[in-house]
This record gives structure tokens, sequence and C-alpha cells, in this order.
């Protein structure tokens, strides 16, 4: 009787054991794609995903690109469409603060109270075309809603602008193609260029952590190599 | 008796002898099939990275917004693994902890084989792996990747050289077996390994001042290497990963799921192998203390790291906490906190979980859930958009799950060929392990604790014969489950 209660307490613990280990692997790989929408997918669907986008502020949009310069080759140009409840159209120029920035410059033809107008840029990098946000402006009572901007990348940009919260089904929408003939790519120049503290101090670090990886080598094969050659020099001769 | 203090006569035990050879000479019918499977898992793996090659990254399911997602979750989990085997079997050295002995040569195989899974992890991760090598002949010496790509193989070869190290003197004695079995190929090969190993007091004392001094070594060399790993997260300007917490958090999460795989290894191995007779239940629960403090460090940490950002409510990070705590990545955060900490933790601490199976099968969830942890963790906060506000998402994809797949087979392959190399208990250890113990158990008055422990020991193995049988194994285990059902399992000697 014993015998078989311990058995059972055995097969117990192993079939334990092996469930929990499976249902680890089943977890990891199959429920994340039952969960998340898509196939197998580990994260926000893309609908979400917007829709949390379109709370973007214009300042955001602003400082993220802060010292890019680009020039454009043109003017600026209106572009209009007519929405499901009001009309938009939108205005790509120069800046006149600074001429290497664009200004987006949306006019509605009715505006509402609280409206905010998006502004994307359309990309087709890394996959299919989508809309990039650049940011989102309120629209003023007198109808217009405007954001700066400084392009990363030279080419025929298109713009976009939208009202509404989901990208998918604006209110209203109106876009823009702009020729840019020079950009700065990469990270913001504010960030690169801002001086880092102990730069000085970092230099002589480099070199310290250095000496240390070298001590630390050297020691493991000093080490090594006198238990090699001691082990053979310590045999006696049989 | 002075730990580290000369043997002069160290008796053989041929049962040990046998058992750790038993993998070399005799692995059983079912280990070329298993080998088998496991390889062709790798190969699936080495397809889906060709075709990932001939694709790009985004065959991968990578994508303007998750640009460090699954690779670099298993590069941190297995480099994070291989921690456990290698800091476990330093401690218990320099601390001196007899229990240690059946246990050390997994532990350290354990080490080294993940340590370099997790290193060629990185190279998936890699859209132009053959700019790889620029990382040797155009460092960067302000790039993180540059100090971990340092780090790592530094943390390699010493754990390499801890393996090899105590691994000398049974490799004289598989030389000796191996000839005997008219393998005389693999025993030139371990003859040339072991240096002309003949145990001598003089080669004792040099090899056990050189083991000392790399298992020190081992210890801070595998907490700056996970700080380093984790330094490539924090020095990058994205919400969540720019905390000064990270580094410790990323050590002790190595640790806590490093013991873990040292569990599952040794449970599978003892199993395999028929090593339970040397391996014992306790061994198994021992671990599972070693487990604890780590997982409620961890807990302690997941706290810390959330509780302040959370109270700032800075933009960034809020969104990215939203997501994680209430969010999309809820269900698996929560998981990861549930079965990755609480469960195991109770398992250890209640008296009625604390068994073999129990802790084996709590190691399994600790290392799955802190792999979730991890996805989490690198996924989160490079899908946050930190212009836009806007997150994105990430995908498995077929070609991600195979090559991580094929890491993970990857683990028990290594080891099934290791260990048809060398012997797999570490004899030499056990051994003197033994010597001592006697020597301690004589110069002990009649009466007490260590007397009788040895006159326990002496009635195990003479009831057997030495034999090393199925009745020393039976023995032994009676005796072990006799200690377990008294409760006299503590974490130590």
């Amino acid at each position: 009787m014993r015998r078989s209660v311990t058995m059972a307490r055995g097969s117990l613990g192993r079939a334990t054991a092996a469930c929990g280990a499976g249902v680890v692997v089943v977890l990891m790989f199959l429920l994340p794609g039952m969960l998340g929408g898509a196939p197998a997918a580990f994260g926000v669907p893309a609908s979400a995903a917007a829709q949390n986008g379109a709370q973007g502020s214009a300042q955001s949009g602003a400082q993220g690109m802060g010292n890019m310069q680009s020039t454009s080759s043109q003017s600026g140009a209106r572009q209009r469409a007519r929405g499901a409840g009001a009309e938009l159209s939108l205005l790509v120029a120069r800046s006149g603060a600074s001429s290497d920035q664009l200004v987006l410059t949306a006019a509605v033809s009715s505006p509402a109270s609280n409206e905010r107008v998006s502004f994307f840029v359309v990309t087709t990098e890394l996959g299919g075309r989508r809309l990039v946000p650049l940011g989102s402006a309120a629209v003023t009572p007198s109808g217009d809603a405007s954001i700066t901007y400084q392009p990363t990348w030279t080419g025929t940009e298109q713009f976009v602008a939208q009202i509404g919260t989901d990208p998918s089904k604006p209110v209203a929408s109106a876009s823009r193609n702009f020729l840019v003939t020079s950009a700065v790519p990469g990270m913001s120049a504010a960030l690169a260029n801002s001086p880092k503290p102990l730069r000085q101090v970092g230099r002589g670090f480099v070199i310290v952590v250095l000496v240390v990886v070298a001590l630390v080598w050297t020691t493991l094969l000093a080490t090594l190599y006198r238990v090699v050659r001691g082990t053979r020099r310590l045999a006696r001769v049989t | 008796m002075k730990q580290g203090a000369e043997l002069h006569d160290v008796p053989e035990l041929p049962e040990v002898r046998a058992a750790s050879m038993r993998p070399v000479l005799r692995p059983g019918r079912w280990y070329w099939p298993v080998v088998g499977a496991l390889a062709a898992v790798i190969v699936v793996g080495l397809v889906a990275w060709v075709t990932q090659l001939h694709e790009g990254l985004g065959a991968a399911g990578y994508n303007d917004h998750a640009f460090w997602a699954i690779y670099i979750a298993d590069v941190v989990t297995f480099i994070g693994v291989s921690y456990g085997g290698a800091v476990v079997s330093a401690i218990l050295r320099l601390s001196g902890a007899a229990w240690r002995a059946p246990l050390t040569r997994i532990a350290e195989a354990t080490a080294v084989v993940t340590v370099i899974i997790g290193g060629s992890f990185i190279i998936p991760h890699l859209g132009r792996p053959e700019r790889i090598l620029e990382l040797i002949y155009r460092p960067n010496l302000s790039s993180p990747i540059f100090w971990d790509f340092v780090a790592v193989s530094t943390y390699a070869f010493a754990s390499m050289v801890f393996f090899f190290l105590p691994l000398m003197p049974d490799l004289a004695m598989a030389r000796d077996r191996l000839a005997e079995a008219g393998r005389h190929r693999l025993s030139r090969l371990c003859g040339a390994c072991a240096c002309r190993w003949q145990g001598n007091p003089r080669q004792r004392r040099r090899l056990d001042g050189a083991i000392g001094l790399v298992a020190i070594m081992v210890i801070p060399l595998a907490v700056s290497v996970h700080s380093v790993l984790s330094w490539a997260f924090t020095l990058t300007s994205r919400p969540w990963w720019n905390e000064s917490i990270w580094a410790p958090y990323f050590v002790v999460a190595a640790l806590y799921s490093g013991i873990a795989l040292v569990i599952l290894v040794v449970a599978i191995m003892r199993r395999v192998w028929g090593l339970k007779a040397f391996i014992t239940d306790r061994h198994i629960v021992r671990l599972g203390f070693i487990l604890v403090p780590f997982g409620a460090a961890y807990l302690y940490l997941t706290i810390a790291d959330f509780l302040p950002s959370s109270y700032v409510g800075e933009n960034g990070v809020t969104s990215v906490f939203t997501q994680v705590l209430v969010g999309r990545y809820a269900l698996w955060f929560w998981l990861f906190v549930f079965a990755g900490l609480i469960v195991p933790l109770l398992v250890v601490a209640l008296p009625w979980t604390r068994r073999a199976p129990f802790i084996v099968a709590a190691a399994a969830l600790v290392d799955g859930s802190l792999w979730i942890k991890r996805m989490v963790m690198v996924v989160a906060p490079a899908n946050y958009g930190r212009v836009s506000g806007v997150f994105g998402s990430y995908h498995f994809t077929w070609i991600s799950v195979a090559v991580t797949l094929a890491g993970v087979a990857a683990i028990p392959l290594l080891l099934l060929l290791l260990f048809r190399i060398v012997p797999i208990l570490s004899v030499t250890e056990m051994e003197e392990m033994e010597a001592r113990a006697a020597i301690a158990a004589k110069s002990a008055p009649a009466g007490t604790v260590a007397a009788a422990a040895s006159e326990e020991r002496e009635r195990v193995l003479v009831g057997s014969g030495i034999a090393g049988g199925p009745m020393m194994q039976s023995a032994a285990a009676a005796a072990d489950r006799q200690h377990l059902h008294d409760g006299d399992v503590r974490p130590g000697l």
C-alpha cells in the first residue's frame, strides 16, 4: 500500500513537471497569436496604436525633429479635399523664422470647438504604404491648424492632414506632395551635440576598463598555462 | 578537516567512476534518436535563418517600431541562464559546500553551453551579420555593443577555463577507462588534455589554487557581463530602458533563471543516465533553496522598478507602463509575476510542495516566465514611438520561432555531445570529498552529529557492497527520502 502511494506520488510529480514545462512552451509560442488579434502578435494592433497616436501633440513633432535642416524647391500650395462634415485644405511652405523648416498648415472650412488636425508623412519604408504621424494641432477660431516640421530625408514627400481620431476613417483629409532637396538624417542635433557630462573622465575610464579586461584575460591565460605546464612538470616518472 | 588540506591517499569510488563514464561508454539506445531529433530542430532553425538572410529582418517580424525583439530577448535569456551554472558552482566551491560535488560538472557544462548559444544569438539579430567582424577591427569604444562583445567573450573564456580545470583529473581517469574499452582515439585526446595528471599532492595543490582563483574571478565577471548587457538598454534614451536599476535587475534575473536551468538540467541528466544514487532529491531541494532568495530579490526589484516611475508619471514611461500593467502586454506580465515569481516561491516555501518534482516544475516555470518577461521588456519600449506616442506591434513569424527553438534545442544537444566525451560527474572531487568526510568522521568524538552521519553513510555503502548497483541506489534513495520526510533538509551542510 505504502509502495503504491509512493509510486503514485512520484508519477504525479513527474506528470506535474512535464505538464509545467509543456504549458510554458505552449504559452510562449501559441497564445500570443490567439490573443493578439493577428497571427502570433506580440504587441499593439495597428488600429489601437493609431488611435493612441492621435493624441500626440504638435510640440512632440517639432521637438523630435528639432534642428534638422532642409530646403524645399517650391513654395507652398493648397490642395483641397471634401470630408464627411468639413472641408480641409493643406498648405506646405517654408517657415518664416527658419528657411530650413517647413510649416504645414491646414485650413478647415467650418471649424468646430476642440477640433484637432493631425499631420502625417507617407512612407513606404520597411513595409507597405502607411502614414507616419508628425504631430497634431488644435484648430484656431479662424479655422487654421499648423505645425513646424523639418524633414529627415530628401525627395518628394507626401504630407497628409486629417481631422478625426481614427486615421483609417478620417472625417476630412487633404494631402500635398512637396520636393525636399536636402535633409540631415538621424537623431536630433540638439541631443547629439549636447555636451555630455563627465566626457573627459569617460576617456580615462575607457582606458582603465580596457586595462582591467586585459588583466583578466592575462590572469586566465597565465593560470591555464601554469596549471597545464605545472601538472606536466610535477608528474612523477613511473 | 580544513578545506583545502592535502590529501595523500584518496580512495577510488568504483561506482562513481562507472556512473560518470556511462554516457561516454554506454549512452543508451535512446541517445542517437534524441540527438537526431534535436539536430533536426537546429537544422530547421538554420534554414529559417538563411531564409531571413534572403528576405530581410522583416521576415522575423522586425519593423520600424519593433527594431529590437525576439532575438535580443533570446540573447539576454541564454546568456543569463549561463550565469547560474558558473556562479552556483563558484559560490559552492568557495564556501566549501561538500554536497556540490555531484552537481558541479553539469552546472559548469551548462554555463559553457548556454553562453556560447546566447552569444551566437546576436548573429540572427543582425541584418548584415558579416559586419560583426567590425567589432574587432573597427571597434567603437563608445558603443555599448562593443563592451557587450568584450564582456561576453571574456566571461565565455573564463567559464571554459572554469569548466576545464576541474575536468583535468577526470580526463586522466577517462583516458584509462577508454583505453580499456578499446576507444583509443578518444583515450589519446583525453590523455592529451589531462596533461599527465597523476593526482599527487603537488599537482593537487597547484590545481586547487588555480580553481579557487578562477572561481573568485567568475563571480564578478558574471555580475559585470549582465550589467554590461543591461547597459545596452539603459544607455538608450527610451522610456523604461533608461533606468538605473536595470543592471542589478538583470544580474538577479540571470542568477534566478540560471539556477532554475541548473535544476532542470540536473533533474533531466540524473533521470536519463541513472544518477539518482549520487544526485539525490536532496540536491534538487537544496538548489530550490538557492532559488528562493533570488526569486524574492527579483520580485522586490520588479516592484522597485515600477513604483518610482509610475508615481512620477512622465509621458513615455507612463504610456509603456500602462501597456505593460493593464494594456496589451498585461496578460504576459502578470503571467510572469504569477508563474515566474509567486508559484516558484510558494513551491519551495510550503513543506508539502518542497519536493523534487515540484521544484523541477517550478524551475521550468521560472525559465519560461522570464523569457516572457524579457520579451515584454524588449518589445514594449521598442514599440513606443517617442515622437508620436504611437505603439507599434511585433508579430512572431515561423522564422523567429524556429530560430529560437533551435537555440533551445541546442542546449540539450550540446550537453549530450559534451558528455559523450567527458565524464558527467566530477569524480575526483567526489572522491576527495569522501576522503575528507571519512577523515573528519574518524577524528570526531563518538556520539557527535558528524560521527552519526558517518556511521549512516558507512552503513549504506557497506550494505551495498560499494558496488554501485541498484542496491546502493535504493539504499541511498531510501535514506534520502527518510531525511526529506523527517524535514532534515537544510540549505547547507
